[in-house]
């Protein structure tokens, strides 16, 4: 005879209690001689916890707790529950599942994620693109742009430089259009928007001395992110991994979150860095294709990084944007037509 | 006439409005009263010349809630323990890790769909492990309740992020909204954690309600913003006051009288230790480099940084953790059933959690079963139940029915309610 507990259904009063299979009934004996007769169909119970007691609810709502035991096992046997448990216990399927989780971890976030993203990505329509472009363009006037300070004739020029470079293009994407503004907080720089919108600062400008084959070199780069699609892709790859790793680890607590936190932001600076040379191929080839030498690009970017002050070589895995020298080193090597 | 030189004297608007209709009629509506102000009506009261009022007082001052609230605290903390011990953890790491890995690997090859399914069979195993005089706990969640409220949150998550990516205005839009109804969140998560808790066949419930969540998680935590901090061990505090006072065993309430010095305590404590570690760990580290090239030593020195602050915000936490934990669970207790008392020292923890985190890194994750065991573990043995009377008299209380929605969008939102 076994032991376990008898707990009523409306309160938590409790008495223990011995327990028998008996001919296909479980035999339930109370305090004072009484005893319980139960069918395999009075009692419910969820599946088998390796470890635990089992908890049988009885159909007035008696909770009735047995100790872990083979022959009640088998009574309240039920195919499909049974199978997790047996799973849970077996050497097999314990050292099976060592073996394939970092398998499973590196295919899940190597390739199903990003390609899932991409996929995503490449489905948001235009419209929402333009519109996002559009309210982004406004907020940052609104706080960190200024208009150019170049007069319009100046701004003109540029302009119409870059609108020639556009129109040789062989592009799927519907428009380019740039713009010209003052920025002190961002400092020489050039952003693509997702609708085709390109902004370059004066001060970008004025780092490259005006040098129009130089700022077209810079255009084709970002004319590259537009191309393919990147900002879209970026939230899509931040938003899935950012859900892969609260989904998948979601119950951690404290310093290990911060970790965490960590690797998400070294994978979203891994998936940027990818985006910046996936961008310089496209203008480097673009290059190459309108006759033009790949070191103009060279030279924007030795310009950028004198100016910016290098980054030392052993931190690339936490930055966004990668290795100056290397991108440098590679539109220098890329060949000439 | 006394009780209107009261009214005048406490000089609250909306009352004195009241009592002029009182005045007029000389039959005040007690019914209106809080248990100070009818406390204080009956001390300033004639009782010769009003007898029956005096007696409606004191009749009204007995059948207060609250002060049946306060009496039955006393009660409780007067009552002889029957017997005390501490918690008992029976989970045993080799067959937890059978449950974990498999369960785990179950939810990557489903692509995250068994993981409601894992999340309840490592929870009910922790708590059929758990034991508190003599029985043992158990979890009722229904997966396939988790697995939707998974889906909606994974839904509105997406939502939210892709919104807040697009338009800078809307995020600004969006996060106001969110701190709105994060106590709504909240509350439904602490609901469902509760209702799906049981022990002795007697679940566990929670009560909290919209505007108290608002005040203590949204509304004091702003503000303390601009107190330079200074009010959060306030604000920490009064979150744990409702985590604890809002909750119920069966028909039996949880009450707790937290003091908010504790909380300052905790938490400059913890900021010294946090300080004293930095400028420890800032002069070894400018020692070590002194006459290097630092260029060289970067990776190096961003690796050095963040194992630093890891190190240091696991020490500083622990020191919260313990003192809170152990100020908490002495000046709680379930009325009329039992008292509780926590020894978490500081130094255990901060080790036990180190060497989590160590053990963690070390193995790319698979100590984390390990993590969960010790952890339940020294928690248990830290803490005391002493129980001072029958707890077979506790009654179910209502029941009503509450979804997983809340809490797995709590997780993923990253609302933060630990329930220690």
């Amino acid at each position: 005879m076994s032991q376990g507990q008898l707990y009523e259904a409306n309160s938590a009063a409790a008495q223990p209690i011995k327990w028998m299979i008996i001919g296909g009934e479980l035999v339930v004996y109370l305090q004072e001689h009484n005893q319980l007769r139960l069918s395999r169909q009075q009692v419910s119970t969820s599946s088998w916890v390796p470890g635990t007691s089992r908890e049988l609810v009885l159909e007035d709502g008696r909770l009735l707790v047995c100790e872990e035991d083979e022959t009640l096992h088998t009574w309240l046997e039920d195919q499909q529950s049974d199978k997790i448990s047996r799973m849970e216990t077996s050497r097999g399927w314990i050292f099976a599942s060592i073996v394939t989780i970092p398998l499973m971890v590196i295919a899940t976030f190597g390739f199903i994620l990003p390609g899932l993203a991409i996929a995503f990505s490449d489905h948001i329509p235009f419209s929402v693109k333009r519109i996002a472009s559009q309210q982004t363009l406004i907020s940052m006037d609104y706080t960190i742009l200024n208009p150019s300070k170049l007069n319009e004739q100046e701004q003109q020029q540029y302009l119409s430089e870059f609108e020639r470079v556009i129109d040789t293009l062989d592009t799927s994407h519907p428009e380019f259009n740039v713009q010209i503004r003052s920025s002190k907080r961002m400092g020489p720089n050039a952003f693509a928007l997702p609708d085709g919108t390109i902004v370059f600062t004066d001060q970008l400008i004025a780092l490259m001395d005006g040098d129009q084959a130089l700022l077209n070199s810079i255009l084709l780069h970002e004319i590259g992110h537009v191309e393919e699609n990147h900002s879209m892709r970026l939230i899509a790859e931040s938003l899935v991994s950012t859900l892969a790793i609260s989904y998948f680890l979601g119950d951690l607590s404290g310093p290990l979150e911060a970790l965490l936190g960590t690797g998400g932001a070294i994978a979203q600076n891994q998936f940027s860095q990818q985006h910046e040379r996936a961008a310089d191929n496209f203008a480097l080839a673009q290059l190459q294709r309108l006759g033009r030498d790949p070191a103009e690009f060279a030279e924007a970017m030795e310009k950028l990084s004198q100016r910016t002050g290098e980054e030392s070589n052993k931190t690339n895995w936490l930055s966004s944007h990668p290795m100056m020298q290397e991108r440098i080193d590679n539109a220098r090597n890329y060949p000439k037509r | 006439m006394q009780h209107i030189g009261y009214v005048a004297s406490i000089g609250f608007a909306a009352r004195s409005a009241g009592d002029k209709r009182g005045c007029m009629t000389f039959e005040p509506d007690y019914s209106t009263y809080s248990l100070s102000e009818l406390k204080e009506a009956l001390r300033h009261i004639d009782s010769q010349a009003h007898p029956q009022r005096a007696a409606e007082l004191q009749q009204r001052i007995q059948q207060h809630p609250k002060q049946q609230r306060n009496s039955r605290q006393q009660v409780t903390d007067e009552l002889p323990v029957l017997r005390q011990d501490t918690v008992k953890f029976h989970g045993d790491f080799r067959t937890f890790f059978g449950i974990w890995v498999v369960n785990f690997m179950l939810t990557l090859a489903t692509l995250g769909i068994y993981s409601a399914w894992a999340k309840v069979r490592t929870k009910r195993y922790m708590y059929a492990n758990t034991e508190v005089d003599g029985h043992r706990f158990s979890y009722l969640a229904d997966p396939k309740m988790i697995l939707k409220g998974r889906l909606v949150a994974v839904v509105l998550f997406s939502a939210y992020f892709i919104t807040s990516y697009l338009n800078p205005f809307a995020a600004l839009v969006l996060a106001v909204v969110f701190a709105f109804l994060s106590p709504f969140l909240i509350n439904a998560a602490l609901r469902f954690s509760m209702r799906m808790t049981a022990y002795r066949n007697v679940r566990f419930r929670f009560h909290g309600d919209y505007w108290r969540a608002l005040l203590a998680f949204v509304i004091l935590p702003f503000i303390s913003i601009f107190t330079l901090y200074l009010l959060m061990p306030y604000a920490m505090k009064k979150i744990d006051e409702y985590l604890i006072d809002e909750r119920s065993y069966g028909d039996r309430e949880f009450r707790s009288q937290l003091s908010t010095g504790s909380y300052y305590v905790a938490s400059f404590g913890a900021g010294l230790i946090a300080l004293f570690m930095a400028i420890t760990a800032g002069f070894v580290g400018a020692f070590s480099l002194f006459g290097t090239n630092i260029a060289d030593k970067m990776g190096l020195m961003v690796l050095a940084t963040i194992s630093g602050y890891l190190i240091i915000f696991t020490v500083a936490s622990s020191f919260y953790t313990a003192y809170t934990r152990n100020h908490k669970y002495t000046h709680a207790q379930i009325d009329g059933i039992a008292r509780f008392e926590s020894n978490v020292s500081f130094i255990g923890l901060a080790w036990l959690r180190l060497t989590n985190l160590f053990a963690v890194l070390a193995t790319l994750g698979f100590a984390l079963p390990w993590v969960r065991i010790r952890s339940a573990r020294f928690y248990a043995d830290a803490t005391n139940v002493k129980v001072v009377n029958d707890v077979g008299d506790v009654n179910v209380g209502d029941s009503g029915s509450v979804g997983a929605v809340g809490e797995e969008a709590a997780t993923l939102f990253d609302v933060d309610i630990a329930l220690g």
